[in-house]
């Protein structure tokens, strides 16, 4: 598997798939990797900040037990989002990244 | 606010009116870059830096030289974007107007540019001189990347430095920049040399430049009346008064809808300038990513909290004994033959000696012991980073407290001393937070009121006695902050939290931010101190105890089932918490004309009572001016009520369920 950091954090370089399925981030398993689709809610303008924008490509490292937040990797930095957050951002699967890495 | 410190009408204030011809240089970058080590290294001089994101709250201002040159830098807090809000109310916009900068110092995180150029390219547009700091080289060379500066330098159109803040490198070449820059501009604004034009380097698509130059052209309209004047809007101020460019004012004015474009274009230049070598994942990031994960993440995160508390107790115990003993060795006698030398009227004189040698003491012996031995260690924690992981681990548990995860760190201070950790809700950030924390912290026995639980309940009552009332304190607090959440209005706002990088921390760094901080407790503590002790030995001398004893003793007895003495005895542990036992002892010896044991004066069940209402009553003196200064007289006095009300409905409850009232 290569690096996250292999892929630009913007723009629509990957084509989206027909029947791609928009799940949101809170619902990733640990070990995922995913293009953000959009971000809608109230916390957007907080995920803009953090650069979670359309196109950015996300991994879930960790998750706490109870609904507690969501860790992912953005790129070479690491952000913990709460799952009401994380919920806000819809992602599409990462092209060839149909495993686990 | 910090903003206040000086006003977009007096840019660069602390000079010396307009006859100053040092530029002003404005620190900018995202939190956790370095910027405060950086300008440490520039001024030579320490600032609080922390590896956790929002340490620097106020505008820091430093007279530095470089190039020859003198210069004020300022440095302003860590920020995410130009309308972010880094103190959790006015947007960084307003401190970068307040400071007024000639230049602007934009300091990224090398290793990762494309998740910093946004802040550059956002500063670019103020249509200020910008010199960019690819900081941190160090950390991104052990994760294999280096940047072509020049390059960078090219694509921004401003000058590039690669700079390390930890050892120094490339900061006096770039700050040197920064001051030569500001110094043209400043030259340029005082009409002593003629501008050079400053082409802006135009990035965004052709839409967005047009709405750019639209807005700026309506900027950059003189108001035509007076009245017009009056409703200025900061931002046309800032353009007005020649601080940034109309095109820069446009800018902030459309914030949001750049911010997508410079991430693209960050990310585009961060693809051209960055040299990346495969190197092996530093152990470091691997533990980082461990810190995080529930396994072993909590157990750790317990672990640690567990090791930090006993070693604040078994240093602090040490060293409190220690110190104690020197001083009664040494300063008590001094003070018990000088003072009634000097003071001619014996209960003042008494009353002195109590204040000098109980005040000082105290602060000797639980101030260096106790606090600095935690700021020591929160330092060291603070500085490896690993807070933040702390903070995502224990988001969901202080999330039904109303509390981000970030809390933990003043509530673990406030085991050690309340003072410290009404400080350090300030790393939190709304108000709401502040006082939801605050409260929470008052409710914490402090190292001061564990010893009073302790001393108390263990020799007379056994050791499960005393686990039993931390357990009652502790549930107490929890349920009190629950339901302080619910009656606050508003709600917590939801996590969003960049991780710091971990590492080992710097003994320098901890061990200047622990004595920064430790001296900051002594200069608000000491005088309240003294205070306090000076009323409490008055009081005392004067007899007057033996009046309050008796006014509040049958209150006492019928709610608390405890004796006079205990009530009077608490009420002065206002003072200073642990005088709640040695008071209680000197006023029984009083009564009874000859010394006495605490389980002479009560039963078990009665010391049980007293030990959980002296922890949970209102805070102490020093706390209280704490709380005061922070959150301001109407909120600590509701505090101060509110801990008092509870400790007594607690502690009726507990009198009647043990069968002593």
């Amino acid at each position: 598997m290569s690096r996250t950091s292999a892929a630009p954090t913007s723009s629509p370089v990957f084509p989206a798939h027909a029947g791609d399925a928009r799940v949101p981030l809170s619902r990733i398993a640990v070990g995922w990797r995913r293009i953000v689709d959009g971000v809608d809610g109230p916390d957007r303008a907080e995920l803009e900040r953090e650069g979670v924008l359309p196109g950015s490509v996300v991994v879930v490292t960790a998750r706490t037990p109870l609904g507690g937040p969501v860790v992912v990797e953005l790129g070479r930095a690491r952000l913990a989002l709460s799952a009401s957050v994380a919920a806000q951002v819809a992602t599409r699967p990462f092209p060839g990244s149909d495993d686990p890495r | 606010m910090p903003v206040t410190a000086c006003h977009p009408a007096s840019p660069g204030a602390g000079r010396a009116g307009e006859a100053d011809r040092r530029p002003v240089v404005a620190m900018v970058g995202r939190p956790n870059v370095g910027k405060s080590t950086f300008l440490a290294r520039a001024s030579r001089r320490f600032v609080e830096t922390a590896n956790a994101p929002g340490t620097t709250v106020a505008l820091e201002r430093r007279l530095v030289t470089a190039g020859g040159r003198e210069a004020w830098l300022v440095d302003l807090p860590g920020t995410r974007s130009l309308d972010d809000e880094p103190a959790g109310d006015d947007p960084f916009w307003t401190y970068l107007l307040a400071a007024a900068p000639d230049a602007i110092l934009v300091v990224v995180d090398a290793g990762n540019l494309a998740r910093h150029l946004p802040v550059a390219i956002a500063c670019r547009d103020l249509g200020l001189p910008v010199v960019l700091a690819a900081n941190l080289t160090d950390e991104a060379a052990k994760r294999g990347v280096t940047v072509d500066t020049g390059r960078l330098s090219q694509l921004i159109n401003a000058p590039a430095h690669a700079t390390c803040g930890r050892t120094g490198a490339g900061v006096d070449a770039a700050l040197a920049d920064a001051v030569r820059l500001g110094a043209v501009r400043r030259a340029v604004k005082s009409g002593s040399t003629s501008p050079r034009a400053t082409i802006p380097a135009p990035v965004y698509p052709f839409a967005l430049e047009a709405d750019l130059a639209r807005e700026a052209a309506a900027l950059s309209t003189e108001p035509r009346s007076l009245g017009a004047a009056a409703v200025l809007e900061p931002i046309q101020i800032g353009v007005l008064g020649g601080i940034v460019s109309p095109r820069g004012g446009a800018s902030l004015r459309l914030a949001s809808g750049l911010e997508p474009a410079r991430w693209s274009v960050a990310a585009g230049w961060a693809e051209q300038v960055e040299r990346r070598v495969d190197v092996p994942e530093p152990f470091a990031d691997r533990l980082a990513r461990l810190a995080t994960a529930p396994w072993p993440g909590i157990p750790a995160f317990l672990g640690i909290s567990i090791a930090m508390f006993l070693a604040v107790i078994t240093i602090g115990g040490f060293l409190a004994g220690l110190l104690g003993e020197v001083w009664g060795a040494t300063m008590s006698p001094f003070l018990a033959t000088a003072v009634p030398a000097i003071v001619p009227w014996p209960v003042l004189a008494n009353a002195l000696t109590w204040s000098l040698d109980g005040g000082l003491l105290s602060m000797l012996a639980v101030g260096i012991p106790y606090i600095l031995t935690f700021y020591v260690m929160l330092a060291a924690l603070e500085d490896s980073g690993y807070l933040t992981s702390a903070a995502v681990l224990m988001d969901r548990v202080f999330g039904t407290l109303g509390l981000p995860g970030r809390a933990s760190i003043p509530l673990l201070a406030a085991a050690g001393c309340n003072v410290p950790a009404i400080y350090g809700t300030r790393v939190l950030r709304t108000r709401r937070e502040r006082v939801l924390a605050s409260w929470l912290v008052t409710l914490t026995p402090c190292s001061a009121r564990s010893a009073v639980i302790i001393a108390a309940l263990a020799p007379y009552a056994g050791v499960p006695a005393a686990i039993a009332a931390f357990g009652v304190v502790a549930l107490t607090a929890i349920a009190a902050g629950v339901g302080a959440n619910a009656m606050i209005p508003g709600r917590q706002p939801a996590l969003v939290l960049e991780l710091a990088t971990l590492r080992a921390p710097i003994v320098e760094h901890v061990l200047r931010k622990a004595w920064w901080r430790f001296k900051g407790f002594v200069v608000t503590a000491t005088p309240i101190m003294l205070l306090g002790s000076l009323a409490l030995g008055l009081v005392y001398e004067a007899g007057i105890w033996k009046d309050i004893a008796d006014a509040i003793g049958p209150a006492t007895q019928a709610v608390l089932g405890l004796p006079a003495i205990a009530g009077v005895a608490m009420a002065f542990a206002f003072l200073r918490k642990e005088l709640a036992l040695q008071l209680l002892l000197v006023f029984a010896t009083v009564q009874l004309g000859r010394a006495a044991t605490l389980g002479e004066l009560m039963v078990p069940a009665q010391l049980f009572v007293y030990a959980v209402v002296s922890s949970l009553t209102i805070p102490c003196i020093a706390t209280l001016a704490a709380l005061r200064g922070e959150l301001g007289t109407r909120a600590s006095v509701v505090i101060s009520g509110a801990s008092l009300v509870l400790a007594i409905g607690l502690g009726a409850a507990l009198a009647r369920v043990l069968g002593i009232a």
